[in-house]
């Protein structure tokens, strides 16, 4: 799910299209803006999923960011790029939905794709350096899912675009609205959370 | 310190198992069809003239909805409907009476129903009433021909021979 920066970073040719796209679709274009939803999609899903480890919730919500995107964007002026753009609609809609979500806490996790089987760093982690060896990968999705959940919302987003879908320090910060040192210092907060959390399948 | 990060790296490893977590198949297929048809729908609801005269005019809907939820509120608005259309028939019936305007002359010319007025009113209601050319010498002495000789010869259409 997640984009290597080089993908993510496009070259000044791709964010020229890509900003003709958006003033298509700023002129009711639906075609332009669906191929806009086609680029961001998975990452947009993947970060709502994440911070909400539900399928149900991701995908109303990623829908409705997308939705609230269209219906605002005569309101976007290109100073950042509609990636960022869409992100932080994102990123505002889950952490009103998760502060609204406080007292039900219910998960819908998606299966474990076949290569999770076969990355050996899992499968060292999951057979062998653990105490917990009897640990299988859908018990550790688990685990790890209840650990991400008792993060604060802001902890748990660092994590998920850094550590998971390996967004770089600075475009988190465009995407939060705030400084990189204080990105660094919620993901080593959070990192130090998680560690607690999980003592007995990281030792 | 190592320790620590040596633990962060452990800690890599186990979040890149939520890479894995994906949605079921074909779901990014259908995801911005979804996306599009719900803007389709939404817009379809935005230009609903029922759904604008609801944002528009909350009061009349809410009005409206009184009307059909109690029955007597229904009865009571058309009996006062009825009521505004018959009082209206009626007024329009009844023989206008004179206006003030009307009753202010002292005397009139029977024969014209001309109302006939003394030389310093014409002057005031001239100014009022006339335009500004009848308020000269000459155009009151062309008034007052037109009073003195009010009996007019009716005109003959007989064709001639």
């Amino acid at each position: 799910m997640a984009t290597p920066d080089k993908e993510r970073k496009p070259d000044a040719e791709a964010a020229k299209a890509e900003l003709a796209l958006v003033e298509r679709a700023k002129g009711g274009d639906l075609r332009a803006y669906d191929e806009l939803v086609q680029r961001y999609q998975e990452r947009i899903y993947g970060t709502i999923y994440h911070m909400t480890s539900n399928h149900e919730d991701a995908n109303d919500l990623a829908q409705e960011t997308f939705i609230k995107a269209f219906q605002a964007l005569k309101s976007f002026k290109g100073g950042s790029s509609f990636y960022t753009w869409v992100y932080r609609i994102a990123v505002n809609k889950t952490i009103n939905f998760l502060k609204q979500r406080k007292n039900r806490q219910g998960m819908s996790l998606n299966d474990l794709d076949f290569n999770a089987e076969n990355d050996p760093d899992l499968v060292a982690l999951v057979s062998h350096k653990t105490p917990r060896r009897d640990a299988g990968l859908a018990e550790l999705q688990k685990k790890l899912n209840e650990a991400m959940s008792k993060l604060s919302e802001d902890h748990r987003l660092v994590v998920t675009l850094h550590d998971v879908q390996g967004v770089p320090h600075e475009e988190i910060a465009q995407i939060m609205e705030c400084n990189v040192g204080t990105v660094r210092s919620r993901l080593f907060y959070a990192r130090q959370q998680l560690q607690g959390y999980l003592a007995d399948y990281i030792k | 310190m190592e320790d620590q990060t040596e633990n962060f790296e452990q800690l890599k490893k186990l979040l890149a198992l939520k890479k894995h977590e994906q949605p079921p198949p074909g779901y990014f297929n259908k995801f911005s069809g979804n996306v599009i048809s719900r803007i389709h729908a939404e817009r379809a609801v935005e230009h609903d003239p029922m759904r604008q005269l609801e944002s528009e005019a909350p009061w009349l809907m809410r009005f409206w909805r009184a009307l059909e939820t109690k029955p007597i509120f229904g009865a009571a608005f058309g009996t006062a409907i009825c009521a505004v259309v018959l009082g209206g028939i009626l007024m329009a019936e009844k023989p206008a009476k004179p206006t003030a305007r009307m009753a202010l002359p002292e005397q009139s010319a029977p024969e014209t129903g001309i109302a006939v007025v003394s030389g310093n009113q014409a002057g005031s209601i001239g100014q009022g009433v006339l335009p500004a050319s009848a308020n000269e010498p000459g155009a009151i002495n062309l008034f007052n021909m037109a009073q003195s000789n009010s009996q007019t010869a009716p005109v003959s259409f007989q064709p001639r021979p």
